[in-house]
């Protein structure tokens, strides 16, 4: 339906026509639908649409009002390229970011720069730059026992 | 004049002037408790989940499950001692000077007890870490990506109070959308913050955006009518150790963290044995606390 007027540019868009899709586009909408629950909402606001987080972690620069925020822009990649990040080349999705940029090091890598996080938040409180409250953990019970976190 | 008799008075007044003239920022940015010292209880449950209809022909109902988790918080005795020469305290104004800058670093000391264990929430690990039910996962920090609830029950899945932005207008709101979707343990959304009373806690440099962003009329981005700007109460600024970058969301009506207050700030003042000195001493005893359950909080670390 529509068909002829496919390649009259302008005038088509005009004319209200369209196009079904074909028998194998359907197939493959409802295999999407077999294969996947899209019921349920999915949406991770910060996350990087498809990526494997398992293996990467993920930061964000948010490029609104890139004439605004130039110098904040610029500051925000400078800062994650200090960080160890490397921009994620491509169009990622970004949830709930209209327009941004994403940039990412290996899941192992960023679990061992956490380490180093609380590593230095000890040395701060050791030097006494933290208060001693910055590392202080609680006893908890719970269904499996005793434990400090 | 200052003497021996008027002098505690002088300072004890000035103090408690000073204690109310300067911002306690840590009570607008978590929970205030107030009670006993020693160990405070803050206990959380994972109770059921959707109520069930009960059938008029029903004649029995499978119990829902039921966890507790109880943390104990230690308060500490904390002290500020200043010795003076009593050549230095020879006026009204010596003391008066006295009471109120004790009083500040009173207030200082308990917002930095109170932010520096905020800081240190990326990196602490989670009451509730572990593999099994009513958990959130192994190695779980309490702000962290992937916290499991339902875990190995039917409906599992996993939510992140952490997001990996610098501050923004469109970080606060992909923020503020964690919050609202937040479940609980048992899978039920908890709806947090979706009627405002929400704190924002940024560094020094993104104070000035945070102003604009939570106080404009309209957003910043397409001109349209700023949603923010309701649902934040208020912008509290604190100067962060390790990373200034970072950034917390937290719902002020049901806090997660806060400060347990076992003895308010006082203070006193003393002679020296030989009567040359005199020793100023400001107390208080308190501790912040985070429940077993992270509802209510979301902070931003790029790690």
């Amino acid at each position: 339906m529509g068909g002829k007027d496919q390649d009259q540019g302008q005038e088509r868009e005009q004319s209200g026509a369209f196009k079904l899709p074909s028998k194998a586009a359907l197939k493959a909408a409802a295999d999407r639908k077999t294969n996947r629950d899209a019921r349920g909402d999915e949406s991770r606001p910060g996350r990087v649409v498809g990526l494997d987080y398992a293996m990467w972690a993920s930061a964000v620069v948010d490029l609104s009002s890139p004439e605004k925020n130039r110098t904040k822009i610029a500051s925000h990649r400078r800062r994650l390229a200090d960080k160890g990040y490397t921009l994620l080349e491509g169009e990622p999705v970004i949830d709930s970011f209209p327009l941004a940029e994403a940039w990412i090091k290996p899941r192992s890598e960023w679990l061992a720069d956490r380490e180093q996080r609380n590593a230095k938040i000890a040395e701060a409180q050791r030097r006494g730059y933290m208060s001693d409250t910055a590392m202080l953990k609680q006893k908890i019970d719970g269904p499996y026992g005793t434990h400090y976190a | 004049m200052a003497n021996a008799v008027n002098a505690p008075v002088i300072v004890q007044r000035s103090f408690l002037h000073g204690l109310a003239e300067n911002t306690s920022a840590f009570a607008l940015a978590g929970r205030v408790t107030t009670g006993a010292g020693g160990t405070l209880k803050i206990s959380g449950r994972s109770i059921g989940g959707l109520a069930a209809t009960l059938a008029k022909t029903a004649s029995t109902l499978a119990a829902t499950d039921i966890a507790n988790f109880e943390a104990d918080v230690t308060t500490s005795h904390k002290v500020i001692k200043h010795t003076v020469n009593n050549k230095m305290l020879t006026t009204e104004m010596g003391f008066e000077g006295a009471g109120v800058e004790l009083a500040n670093k009173v207030l200082v000391s308990l917002n930095k007890d109170y932010f520096d264990f905020l800081e240190g929430l990326f990196a602490a690990p989670h009451p509730r870490a572990g593999a099994g039910a009513f958990q959130v996962g192994v190695g779980m920090k309490y702000i962290d990506t992937g916290l499991a609830f339902l875990q190995g029950e039917a409906g599992a899945g996993t939510q992140d109070n952490m997001i990996t932005s610098a501050f923004s207008e469109v970080a606060l709101d992909a923020a503020i959308q964690l919050l609202n979707k937040y479940r609980d343990d048992r899978g039920v959304p908890l709806h947090l913050g979706t009627t405002g009373g929400l704190t924002l806690v940024v560094g020094p440099k993104n104070r000035k955006l945070a102003g604009e962003v939570t106080g404009s009329t309209l957003s910043g981005a397409d001109m349209a009518t700023n949603t923010l700007k309701p649902l934040i109460q208020n912008v509290v600024v604190w100067n962060w150790t390790t990373d200034e970058d970072d950034w917390f969301l937290i719902d002020a009506n049901g806090s997660p963290v806060g400060t347990h207050i076992a003895a308010a700030p006082s203070v006193s003042i003393n002679s020296s044995d030989d009567g040359l000195f005199t020793h100023f001493v400001a107390e208080y005893e308190a501790a912040p606390f985070k429940a077993p359950y992270e509802y209510g909080i979301i902070g931003s670390d790029v790690a």
